[in-house]
């Protein structure tokens, strides 16, 4: 063999040792199942792609659990993993879906709502690929996301994004956030779909009640915070002022702005007669000025460098040493929807909804997170779904 | 997949090919050479649909 | 000690206990003022001055209070003078009314005699009614000077806490001085005096202060005042 042909098979060997190297852990990311033991409050698990049929067998569907109480009532939607790098919402919509029992009511569960996004990375930004929460029986493993859709179900993002139906010109990488995509076209890109399958889900099923789980930085004034429009405001207020004496925890309410388009705080309010609220819960993992970005940082929040800001006044949340734990936030976002649900229901008596089984901040801050899941390898086959 | 999606990865599949061509074709410049299969890893793990 | 010696000793501890009760008498603050629940008349108007959420706290307050009331984030003069109703205007884009007062016991156009300001600037809130903090504050001074003139007694509230403040000549800060120096009466968080300002305002405008530990403590208040 010639010395050019020598080289040439050594740096294509390298070159494919470096696809496999990087690529196979992304693969396996990709397809990693996540299970989810439904408790005793699910009646029915079923795909978001019975809303829209051209969501079928794409990674964009999505599982639906439905835990129907004995008693009719009102009806509540509650989305996580809109953005599936704020994993605060998906573990209290799994912790929700494991152990709520509904006695009045329905609620609609949507752990994974932007199921491309679950199955997305941001390795550019240091994010691990996985994080593990620590439980009674082991370590639940989970797939750390992106903020948006993956290239690989959409492609290609235009130059701007513009949103239907208002055209209102957004950032070309928002086609594949579901946050910016509402209400959704059936014929729009993939992540519009999967907003309208979600519209139609509460049109249908004349829902209540949709509450989107998320998490923001520290940094940002928009954190810690429930956003509601007009309609959505006075239960919104009456929430925060409860938590606040009741649970000792803040949960100031902004205001959901009405020329920022694609919300879901926005958009179900405008395009149905269900009331949203978007929650925040402060992740400072996601905050620019950290150190690395490790799975401690996403599980404790604790930073030097955003405990230094902290001291400087820079941050819009009250933070120390003890960083911003996941059990706050997840804590946080249980308390939260289980008090939106009483408020509600005591202003719509006919249309309330009871729950029960569902841990609240003081639960939660007491016993950690991973105290609430249920060992997979000892439930019912029939009871375990995949995420 | 819609019409424009499958437009870029027929796209993508030509541009590595011209990549893979080149890498071939390069007799002298080692750098090159390495300059081609870095730029073809990202191409190739879209078409095997990686990343 | 000669008499004349005993005699000057005398008159200057009597003139100090008359000083010392002198100035305890101007500067101690009337009996009832701290901690005194006035009384105050339906019906009742709520409105903003900042267009921070803390106007929707009030409303919610209120409800739970079980007192019914009248809302609108800029109100205008002519509105507040049509009393109950407010003049039939209706909500738009950037403009909230809503109109809960009992009519059957205050039929529309009926004076208001409390009104309720919440004090709290938002940038969005105002951004999304169109004002500026320079043009929020004049309309929130031309309201009060009409509260004033038509002798409706005013309510200043601030729940909004240490995010509620800022330092001095902030758009918050701003707020609290258009409005609290004109307070009938002051509702506060102590998170909201953690450094004394709306205990400084009542001590100089002898306007009865109360502060609870949360904004929800407003709704035993507001019964009281109310009912």
């Amino acid at each position: 063999m010639t010395r050019e042909r020598w080289i040439k098979s050594i740096l294509a060997v390298l070159a494919v040792l470096l696809m496999l190297a990087g690529g196979l852990p992304l693969a396996r990311h990709r397809h990693a199942q996540v299970p989810v033991v439904a408790g005793p409050g699910v009646t029915n698990v079923i795909k978001l792609s019975e809303f829209l049929p051209a969501l079928r067998g794409t990674m964009a569907d999505t599982n639906v659990y439905v835990l129907e109480g004995q008693e009719p009532g009102g009806k509540v939607l509650v989305m996580a993993n809109t953005h599936a790098n704020e994993p605060a919402g998906l573990l209290a919509a799994l912790i929700m879906i494991e152990n709520a029992v509904v006695e009045k009511g329905t609620l609609y569960m949507i752990p994974e709502f932007n199921a491309s996004a679950g199955r997305n990375t941001k390795p550019g930004d240091g994010y691990p690929l996985y994080f593990d929460i620590p439980t009674e029986w082991g370590h639940k493993r989970f797939r750390m996301g992106n903020r948006d859709a993956s290239p690989l179900e959409q492609w290609p993002d235009p130059d701007v994004y513009i949103h239907y139906p208002d055209r209102q010109s957004l950032s070309f990488n928002d086609v594949r956030n579901t946050n910016r995509t509402w209400p959704g076209r059936p014929d729009g890109p993939r992540m519009e779909q999967v907003t309208f399958a979600a519209m139609e889900l509460m049109r249908k099923n004349k829902v209540n009640i949709a509450i989107d789980m998320h998490g923001a930085e520290t940094m940002f004034p928009v954190t810690n915070c429930i956003v509601a429009p007009i309609k959505s405001s006075k239960i919104a207020t009456l929430v925060s002022m409860t938590v606040k004496a009741m649970e000792g925890f803040d949960n100031h309410v902004e205001p959901s702005p009405q020329n920022f388009r694609g919300l879901s705080h926005r958009e179900i309010g405008d395009f149905s007669d269900t009331l949203p609220f978007l929650l925040e819960a402060p992740i400072p993992f996601l905050d620019q000025p950290t150190g690395p970005k490790t799975t401690q940082l996403l599980l404790d929040g604790k930073d030097a460098f955003l405990l230094s800001l902290s001291k400087k006044k820079k941050l819009f949340v009250p933070y120390d040493e003890n960083g911003w734990p996941m059990e706050k936030r997840v804590g946080q976002h249980c308390s939260v929807t289980l008090e939106i649900l009483k408020q509600y229901s005591k202003k719509n008596p006919e249309t309330a909804v009871r729950v029960r089984g569902v841990p609240k901040y003081a639960g939660l801050v007491k016993n950690g997170v991973g105290h609430y899941f249920h060992d997979p390898s000892k439930a019912e086959k029939k009871s375990v779904f995949y995420e | 997949m819609g019409v424009i999606m499958l437009l870029y990865y027929v796209i993508t599949a030509f541009i590595a090919g011209l990549l893979l061509w080149n890498f071939a074709c390069e007799k002298k410049s080692v750098n090159d050479m390495i300059l081609y299969l870095l730029v073809l890893i990202p191409l190739v793990l879209r078409l095997l649909s990686v990343k | 000690m000669s008499p004349l010696t005993k005699g000057v000793a005398a008159m200057k501890k009597t003139l100090f206990a008359l000083a010392t009760a002198a100035l305890v008498i101007v500067f101690a603050p009337p009996a009832g003022s701290q901690g005194q629940i006035p009384k105050a008349q339906l019906p009742v108007l709520t409105i903003s001055a900042g267009q921070s959420n803390d106007a929707n706290t009030v409303n919610a307050v209120l409800e739970e209070a079980g007192i019914l009331y009248d809302y609108c984030d800029v109100p205008t003069v002519e509105m507040l003078n049509a009393g109950v109703g407010l003049a039939g205007k209706k909500s738009a884009e950037g403009f909230h009314v809503e109109s809960y007062t009992d009519t059957a016991k205050y039929p529309k156009g009926t004076p208001y005699k409390t009104v309720i300001i919440a004090i709290g600037a938002s940038l969005k809130g105002m951004g999304a009614s169109g004002l500026t903090v320079d043009a929020e504050e004049a309309r929130v001074r031309k309201i009060i000077d009409a509260c004033k003139k038509k002798k409706i007694f005013l309510i200043a509230v601030h729940p909004g806490g240490e995010a509620g403040r800022g330092p001095s000549g902030s758009d918050n800060e701003r707020m609290i001085d258009a409005v609290a120096p004109f307070a009938d009466f002051l509702i506060v968080t102590k998170d909201s005096n953690k450094d004394g300002r709306f205990t400084k305002v009542a001590a100089l405008t002898k306007a009865p202060l109360i502060q609870v530990d949360y904004a929800l403590g407003m709704v035993d208040i507001l019964k009281k005042v109310f009912i």
